[in-house]
C-alpha cells in the first residue's frame, strides 16, 4: 500500500470489512525491494549514554586531561558541565580484526566487534531527555508520533499471530521518560504499539490470564466461556451478513487462546542449556543483590531481557525493544551521570556489554543474525567537559549508535566525531536518527519515504521529511 | 485568384481556427489546469517557481525548465509528470493521477502548440472549505419537485441523503425497530446502554411523537454532557499530566473538564463557546466560565523539564517554549477551524494557502500565555482583587529575593545553574503567612547574632569602605520595607475566602527558570518567523494576526503593541467566530455528524484542505452549517435534527437485495443507504460494563478520580494501574471522571482504542485484536465486575435461568432468544453465574450498537 492510501485503507475495512481486518496484516503487501533482514531489535540506553567512556575513543582528551575545557565557540550545555576535559573513565583497547578500539568497560563486546558498524556522528535537536528520546525512538521531539517498531509492525505485519508483533522489555525499575509514548502506535491502529513484557514480575503480561480476582474463573470455564462467547458470536453475525468486523472480533477471541500458549513458552527460559545461560551470564543467579548498583545485578537483569528477546525473534516477533535505565531520580538508575560516570555508567555498561555480546553471538550461532537487526541507541551523548569532577553533561551535539546484524557491514566506523567527541568532525555531513532509521527500514525492504500514513492533513513518515540510508554500512 | 479575397479567407480561417482553440482552452483545458494545478501553480504560490495561470507564466516554465514544448507531447514535462505509472502521477501532488480523459485534452492540447487566448489570465479557484457558508436551497428531484414531498423524508437531511441515493440509483433502508433505535439512541447521545424498563416502555408506547420524546428526554439529560465533552476532549487533546520526561501530575485540569461537560449541558450558543475558550477571560468575564474554559489553551502536553529547567535564553528553552506555542496554535486552528496549519512552522503550506508569517501571528497571539495554575472565584471582582494582590505581592517577593542576595541573608547559596532570578516559593494561602513569618524570624536572627546583616560575609581584615555600608545600608532600608508590604499583602490575601484553582492558559508569574511574562507587565514575548523552523535562526519579528485565506476577513489584528495580551486572543476569538469565516460552523457540523453517524461528511474532520477528503454531501454540509449559524447555533437542535431524521432512523442491515445492489454502487455505504454499525468507544465499553454490573456512580465533576497507584511521586511518578484496587468505589464514575495520564495512558482504555491525550484526535482508530479479546476476558475490572454483575442478576430472578435472562437484558437491552437462553443456561450450570456474565460482557452484541 501506498503513501495516501495508508490508514484510510484500513479504516474503511473497518467500516463495512471489505478486506479481512486483522491485526497482523501488513500495510505493505509487497516490499520495496528484496529485504535483507526480517527482525530488529532496538537497546535503548536511557538517560544518555556516554559514546566517550564506552565507544568513542579520544586520545586527545587523556592528553589534556584536567586542563580547562576549550571548545574554541560558546557552547550551551544543560546544566554546568563546562569544567575541565575530562578522559574516559576507562582505558581503550583494540578489539577483533578490525582493531575497533572499546574501552574496559564494554569489553565483553570485543568478541563480536567485528559484527558492528559504529557512526559518532550522530547529532540531536535538544539537550532535553524527552525530546531527545522521542526524536530516537519516533523520529519527532515531540509525542504523537508511532515508534519505530509499531512502523515495522505496521509495514510488515506479524510473523507469528500467537505473538504480539512489537514487543519492549522496559527496564524493571520502571518506564524511561516519556514512559508508554516511546513504543506508542499514535495514530497507526492501537494493535501496532508495542507490548510491555516484564520478564522477571509475577504478571509478565497484563490481561493474558484472568486478574487475581477473579477467583471464580477456572481452566474450564475459561476455555468454555471462549468458545460460547464465540459460538453466540456466530449467530450474532449470522443476521448481520457483510460485517467483517464481528468475525474479526470472533477470530480474536481464538487468537488470544493461543497467545495464552504461546507466550509463557516463549518466556520460560528454564530450558536453555548452560552454556547458553552462561554465556549471558545467567548461569548463577543470586538471590539477593547488594543495596549500591552492581555489575552483576545489572548483568542479570539486562542479559534476562537479551535472552526473552532472543526467544521472541525465534518465535517470529518482529521488533523487539530492550530498554536499560529508567528515569531519572537518585539514586541514579539510568545512564544521566551528571554527577558521577563511573558510578552509573560503570555497573550499567557492564551489565549492557555482557547481555548484548551475548545476543548477538546467540543470533550468530543460530543462524539468525543475518536476518536480524540490531540497534544500540541512546538519547544524546555527553560532554567531553566534566561536571563536577566526575560527571558530564548532556551533549546532544555529538554521540554515538551502532547497528549489527542483517545487512550490516560489519567491523567498520562511519562517521568520526571531533578531536573531543564533541561534534561531528565534519558538521556539515552528521549523521541523523532519520538517517538510522531509513536505514532499518532499507534493510526491511522498506523504501522509508513510500511508508508514510496520512494523518490531520499530513502524510506522515517515521523520517519526517527527512533520511538516507547510510549506504557506507550496508553489506 | 484576387489577392486581396485570398487574404480575407486566409483571415477568416485563422480567425476561425483561433477562435475556435480559444473555446477549446477556455471548456476543456482551463478547468483542469483550475481544478488540478493551479492551487499550487499560482503567482501567489509558485510552487517550483512555477505558475500555471497566464500564457506569459507558462512560457516563462519553472524551476525544473519548460513546462510545455508546444507541439511536442513526449518534450513537455507537463505531460511526464501528469503521466501516471503504476496508478501513480507525480502530479497533482498527493492527489489520485488526472483522468484518462483529462489527460486526453492535455495531450491534444499541446500537440497542437498549447494555444492560450490571448491575454487570458486564469483565477485560481477557492477551495470548497473556504467557499462562503451560503445556506443552498432544497434538493429537488429529476422533475423539478421538491424531495420532501417524498414520504420516507423527515426533515431536510434526508431530501440531500435521498437525493444522492436516487442519482445512483439506491433507496433508503427500512426504519430498525424501536428496540434498536432506543439503544442506539442512548448510546449515541448519553453514552449509557437504555435500562430494560424503558426500552419495554418505548417499545409498547403508542405516542406516535415517542421516538422524538425519547431524543429530547436524553438531551435534557447530564448524562448527554458527559458523553459528548469526551468527544470534545478527544479533539482538543486534553490531558492531566504535562507528559514528555517526569509527567507530572496537573491536579487542577478538571474544571475545564467540567466547563465543557456544563457548557454542552447548558446548550451555550456555539459562538460563545469558542470564544470563551480562546478569550473568556476577556470577552466573558462575569462568571467562571471564562476562565475555565481557558484550560482548551493548556490543554495539551507541556515539557516540564525544558520550562522548568532550562531557561528561556538557552536554545533548548527556545525551542520547549516554540513548541509550546505550536501546540496551542495547532489546537486552536484545528479544533475550531478544521485545518492543518503546523507544517507553515518550517515552510510557506505546501497544500493551502497558509503563509509561514500567518503562523507565527498566530503564535503571536499566544505569546504572553504559558500553562499554569489561576485563583479565582465565581465573584469577578474577588477575582480581580486577588489577582492583583497576587501580582504585587510576586513582584515585592522578587524583590525580596534579590536585596537577600545581595545582603548574604540567604545561606542557601544556589547551585542550580539554570535558576534565574526568582524565589522557589510562590505566593499561595498558608505558606505565605508562615513564610513571611520565617523571613522576619531569619533577619531578627540573623541581626541577633552578627549584628548588621552586612556584616555576616564582610572579610573582617578589610576596613569597611563607607560608601558600601551606605548601599548597604539602603538595602536594607528597602528591604525592610518590602517585607513589611509583603507581610501587609500576605494578611490582605489571607482576609479572602479560598479561590478555586484551575489550570488554564495564562500569564505566569512563575519561579526559578519558569518565570512566564508576569514580571514584564503579561508582555508577549517577541515573536520571529524562524527559518525552517529553527528557534537558532530567527528571521522577521511578527504582530499578532490570523490567516488571510478568509474572504472578508481582516487578518491582521489591530492591536495596539503595548495593548494587554488579552487583546490579541480577543482579536482571535472574534476572527474566528465571525459569521463570514465559513469553516468553524463546517467544522463542528461535521463533527457531530461523524459521531451520530461513525463518519463524517468529510472523513478527514480536522483538516478541510486539499490534503483531507473530498464530502461526501457538501450540499447538506453547506444547508446544515448555515443553518446552525444563523439560527440559534445550538447544538442540540444539531443533534435533534440528525438523529430524528429518517436518514440516522435506517436498520443497519439492509434487505439482502438492496445489499447485492448497493455492493456495486457504494460498497463502503457512503451515501448512507442503510446506518452505520458501531463499536463501542473505550468509555462507553468502560461504563457500560459498570453500569450493568449496577456500580456505575453517576456524581457529576469535581477532581478526576485515579485508577492507578502512584510510585515515586518526588520526582518522577510512577503511574501503576495494576496496583489499583479495582473495588474501590472511587473509581465507578464514568470514564469522563478518569484522570488521564500522558506518558503511561490507561492499559484497558488504550487498548480499546481510547484518544491519545498527546494528539489532537478527530478521529479515533477502530481496530479489532486479540489484546483486547484478552483485556476485557482478564482486566482486573471486567473480572470484579463480573462478579458484582452476578450478584445483581441473582437478585433478578427465582431460578438461574431468569437470572441469565434479567443479566442478558440489561447487558443488550433484549431478552435472550431460546438457543441463547438455553446455551447460557447450559455453561451457567456448570461453571455459575460470574462466568456467564463475564462471558455476556464479551459477546460481540455487547461491543456493537446496531
Amino acid at each position: 500500500m501506498q503513501s495516501a492510501g495508508g490508514l484510510g485503507g484500513i479504516a474503511l475495512a473497518s467500516m463495512l470489512g471489505e478486506e479481512t481486518l486483522r491485526a497482523d496484516e501488513p500495510a505493505l503487501r509487497v516490499l520495496h525491494h528484496p529485504p535483507k533482514a526480517k527482525r530488529v531489535v532496538q537497546l535503548f540506553m536511557s538517560g544518555a549514554a556516554s559514546h566517550l567512556d564506552l565507544f568513542d575513543y579520544k586520545p586527545e582528551l587523556i592528553k589534556r586531561h584536567g586542563e580547562p575545557s576549550d571548545f574554541g565557540e560558546h557552547v550551551e550545555v544543560f546544566q554546568n558541565g563546562l569544567g575541565p576535559w575530562l578522559r574516559p573513565i576507562w582505558d581503550f583497547k583494540p578489539y577483533g580484526e578490525s582493531g575497533k578500539m572499546l574501552s574496559d568497560v564494554v569489553a565483553d563486546l570485543g568478541d563480536v566487534v567485528d559484527e558492528i558498524a559504529f557512526i559518532h556522528n550522530m547529532v540531536g535537536k535538544t539537550g532535553v531527555h524527552s525530546q531527545g528520546t522521542l526524536l530516537q525512538s519516533t523520529g519527532f521531539n515531540r509525542p504523537g508520533f508511532p515508534a519505530m517498531g509499531a512502523w515495522v509492525s505496521y509495514g510488515l505485519g506479524s510473523m507469528n499471530e500467537n505473538l504480539p508483533t512489537f514487543v519492549v522489555l522496559p527496564d524493571h525499575r520502571g518506564l524511561a521518560s516519556n514512559g508508554t509514548k516511546n513504543w506508542d502506535a499514535a495514530f497507526l491502529p492501537s494493535s501496532k504499539q508495542g507490548t510491555i513484557i516484564f520478564p522477571s514480575q509475577e504478571v509478565p503480561i497484563a490481561d493474558l490470564f484472568p486478574a487475581k480476582q477473579g477467583d471464580f474463573i477456572t481452566h474450564q470455564s475459561d476455555a468454555e466461556g471462549v468458545a460460547l462467547i464465540n459460538e453466540l458470536g456466530r449467530q450474532h453475525a449470522e443476521s448481520r451478513p457483510g460485517d467483517k468486523r464481528l468475525e474479526a472480533r470472533i477470530r480474536s477471541y481464538e487468537l488470544a487462546a493461543s497467545m495464552q500458549l504461546a507466550a509463557p513458552e516463549a518466556l520460560d527460559t528454564t530450558g536453555e542449556p548452560e552454556h547458553v545461560l552462561k554465556m549471558y551470564g545467567l548461569d548463577n543467579i543470586p538471590s539477593t543483590f547488594d543495596k549500591e548498583i552492581n555489575a552483576l545485578e545489572e548483568t542479570i537483569y539486562f542479559s534476562q531481557k537479551c535472552l526473552v528477546a532472543r526467544r521472541m525473534l525465534e518465535r517470529g516477533v518482529r521488533f523487539v525493544q530492550i530498554w536499560s535505565g529508567n528515569d531519572n531520580r537518585f539514586p541514579r538508575r539510568n545512564w544521566d551521570s551528571h554527577e558521577d560516570i563511573n558510578r552509573d555508567h560503570g555497573p550499567l555498561s557492564r551489565g549492557m556489554a555482557r547481555g548484548t555480546a551475548a545476543l548477538i553471538a546467540d543470533l550468530r550461532q543460530r543462524g539468525m543474525l543475518e536476518d536480524t537487526i540490531i540497534l544500540w541507541t541512546t538519547e544524546f551523548g555527553r560532554m567531553p567537559s566534566s561536571q563536577g569532577g566526575k560527571g558530564r553533561d548532556h551533549n546532544p551535539y555529538g554521540f554515538t549508535n551502532w547497528l549489527c546484524g542483517g545487512g550490516i557491514k560489519g567491523g567498520v566506523t562511519h562517521g568520526e566525531s571531533d578531536q573531543w567527541g564533541y561534534k561531528p568532525l565534519d558538521r556539515l555531513q552528521p549523521t541523523e536518527v532519520y538517517d538510522i532509521h531509513a536505514t532499518v527500514l532499507h534493510l526491511l525492504g522498506i523504501d522509508h519515504t513510500r511508508l508514510a500514513v496520512r494523518h490531520n492533513g499530513v502524510d506522515r513518515r517515521l523520517t519526517d521529511v527527512h533520511g538516507h540510508p547510510i549506504s557506507e554500512i550496508l553489506a | 485568384m484576387n489577392y486581396r479575397f485570398a487574404t480575407v479567407v486566409l483571415w477568416l480561417l485563422a480567425t476561425g481556427a483561433l477562435r475556435a482553440e480559444d473555446d477549446f482552452f477556455r471548456q476543456n483545458v482551463a478547468p483542469i489546469l483550475q481544478k488540478h494545478c493551479l492551487s499550487c501553480h499560482n503567482e501567489h504560490q509558485k510552487k517550483g517557481e512555477l505558475s500555471l495561470i497566464s500564457a506569459d507564466a507558462l512560457l516563462e516554465g519553472g524551476e525544473s525548465g519548460d513546462a510545455i514544448a508546444p507541439g511536442d507531447v513526449d518534450s513537455s514535462y507537463l505531460i511526464e509528470v501528469i503521466t501516471p505509472e503504476d496508478g501513480e502521477a507525480s502530479m497533482p501532488e498527493g492527489q489520485k493521477p488526472l483522468t484518462q480523459a483529462e489527460r486526453d485534452i492535455l495531450h491534444q492540447w499541446v500537440a497542437d502548440g498549447a494555444h492560450w487566448p490571448k491575454g487570458l489570465v486564469l483565477e485560481e479557484p477557492l477551495w470548497w472549505s473556504l467557499r462562503p457558508l451560503v445556506r443552498p436551497s432544497l434538493p429537488v428531484d429529476a422533475e423539478g419537485k421538491p424531495l420532501n414531498e417524498d414520504p420516507w423524508v423527515r426533515n431536510p437531511i434526508d431530501t440531500f441523503i435521498l437525493q444522492k441515493l436516487t442519482e445512483k440509483g439506491l433507496r433508503p433502508s427500512a426504519e430498525a425497530d424501536r428496540k434498536t433505535l432506543i439503544r442506539r439512541l442512548y448510546y449515541d447521545l448519553v453514552g449509557l446502554p437504555p435500562p430494560p424498563e424503558e426500552v419495554d416502555q418505548f417499545v409498547a408506547d403508542p405516542d406516535p411523537e415517542a421516538y422524538e420524546k425519547l431524543v429530547d428526554r436524553l438531551l435534557d439529560s447530564p448524562r448527554y454532557g458527559e458523553r459528548w465533552a469526551r468527544h470534545w476532549l478527544d479533539v482538543v487533546h486534553y490531558g492531566e499530566t504535562h507528559g514528555y520526561d517526569k509527567d507530572k501530575l496537573r491536579l487542577n485540569a478538571w474544571p475545564y473538564r467540567d466547563y465543557v461537560i456544563r457548557a454542552l449541558n447548558e446548550d451555550k450558543r456555539y459562538t460563545q463557546f469558542m470564544q470563551e475558550q480562546i478569550a473568556g477571560d476577556v470577552l466573558f468575564p462575569d462568571g467562571a466560565d471564562g476562565i475555565e474554559a481557558l484550560g482548551f489553551i493548556s490543554a495539551g502536553p507541556w515539557d516540564h523539564v525544558g520550562h522548568a529547567e532550562v531557561p528561556e535564553t538557552k536554545i533548548d528553552g527556545k525551542v520547549a517554549r516554540h513548541l509550546d506555542r505550536d501546540d496551542m496554535v495547532r489546537n486552536t486552528i484545528m479544533t475550531f477551524m478544521s485545518l492543518t496549519i503546523g507544517c507553515a512552522q518550517c515552510h510557506e503550506h505546501k497544500f493551502d494557502p497558509i503563509s509561514q508569517e500567518e503562523y507565527y501571528s498566530l503564535q503571536a497571539v499566544f505569546a504572553a500565555l504559558d500553562r499554569a495554575e489561576t485563583q479565582y472565584y465565581d465573584d469577578p471582582q474577588l477575582t480581580q482583587q486577588r489577582q492583583s494582590l497576587r501580582r504585587r505581592g510576586r513582584t515585592l517577593q522578587r524583590r525580596e529575593y534579590k536585596l537577600k542576595k545581595a545582603l548574604k541573608l540567604d545561606e542557601k547559596e544556589s547551585t542550580e545553574e539554570n535558576s534565574e532570578e526568582a524565589p522557589e516559593e510562590t505566593i499561595v494561602e498558608k505558606p505565605e503567612e508562615k513564610r513571611a513569618k520565617e523571613t522576619a524570624d531569619k533577619i531578627a536572627a540573623k541581626t541577633e547574632e552578627k549584628g548588621e546583616p552586612q556584616a555576616i560575609e564582610a572579610d573582617a581584615s578589610a576596613a569597611p569602605d563607607p560608601e558600601e555600608q551606605k548601599e548597604l545600608a539602603a538595602k536594607k532600608k528597602e528591604f525592610e520595607e518590602v517585607t513589611s508590604e509583603l507581610k501587609e499583602i500576605l494578611s490582605e490575601l489571607g482576609k479572602l475566602p479560598e479561590p478555586k484553582i484551575a489550570y488554564i492558559g495564562t500569564v505566569h508569574y512563575g519561579a526559578g527558570t519558569f518565570l512566564g511574562t508576569g514580571y514584564q507587565g503579561g508582555q508577549p514575548r517577541k515573536i520571529h518567523i524562524l527559518n525552517r523552523g529553527s528557534v537558532t535562526s530567527p528571521g522577521k519579528e511578527v504582530q499578532p494576526g490570523a490567516l488571510g485565506c478568509i474572504e472578508g476577513l481582516n487578518p491582521r489584528f489591530d492591536v495596539a503593541e503595548d495593548a494587554p495580551e488579552g487583546e490579541r486572543r480577543k482579536a482571535l476569538a472574534t476572527w474566528i467566530s465571525d459569521l463570514r469565516n465559513p469553516l468553524p460552523w463546517r467544522s463542528i457540523v461535521n463533527r457531530l455528524w461523524q459521531y451520530h453517524f461513525g463518519r463524517g461528511i468529510i472523513e478527514t474532520p480536522n483538516d478541510f484542505g486539499r490534503m483531507g477528503a473530498p464530502p461526501s454531501h457538501l450540499e447538506l454540509l453547506n444547508y446544515l452549517a448555515a443553518e446552525f449559524r444563523d439560527h440559534d447555533q445550538s447544538l442540540k437542535q444539531l443533534h435533534r435534527q440528525m438523529v430524528t431524521s429518517a436518514t440516522y432512523r435506517q436498520a443497519s442491515v439492509a434487505e439482502p437485495e438492496q445489499t447485492q445492489q448497493a455492493q456495486k454502487i457504494d460498497a463502503d455505504n457512503r451515501l448512507l443507504w442503510r446506518m452505520n454499525r458501531r463499536r463501542l468507544e473505550a468509555e462507553a465499553l468502560r461504563d457500560a460494563v459498570l453500569q450493568v454490573s449496577g456500580k456505575l456512580d453517576l456524581t457529576m465533576g469535581g477532581p478526576s478520580f485515579q485508577d492507578f497507584v502512584i510510585d515515586k511521586p518526588e520526582h518522577s511518578p510512577h503511574y501503576q494501574y495494576h496496583r489499583h484496587d479495582p473495588e474501590d468505589p472511587k473509581s465507578h464514575r464514568r470514564s469522563i471522571y478518569r484522570f488521564i495520564v500522558r506518558s503511561q495512558t490507561q492499559p484497558f482504555l488504550t487498548v480499546m482504542d481510547c484518544a491519545d491525550p498527546s494528539m489532537l484526535v478527530a478521529k479515533r482508530n477502530e481496530t479489532i485484536s486479540p489484546l483486547q479479546s484478552l483485556a476485557l476476558l482478564n482486566n482486573q475490572l471486567a473480572v470484579v465486575m463480573s462478579k458484582h454483575f452476578a450478584e445483581r442478576a441473582a437478585t433478578m430472578g427465582e431460578n438461574l435461568k431468569e437470572q441469565i435472562a434479567a443479566a442478558f437484558r440489561l447487558a443488550l437491552s433484549r431478552p435472550p432468544n431460546e438457543a441463547e437462553l438455553t446455551a447460557l443456561s447450559r455453561y451457567a450450570d456448570r461453571h455459575g453465574l460470574a462466568n456467564t456474565c463475564r462471558v455476556i460482557y464479551n459477546l460481540n452484541e455487547f461491543s456493537f450498537v446496531d
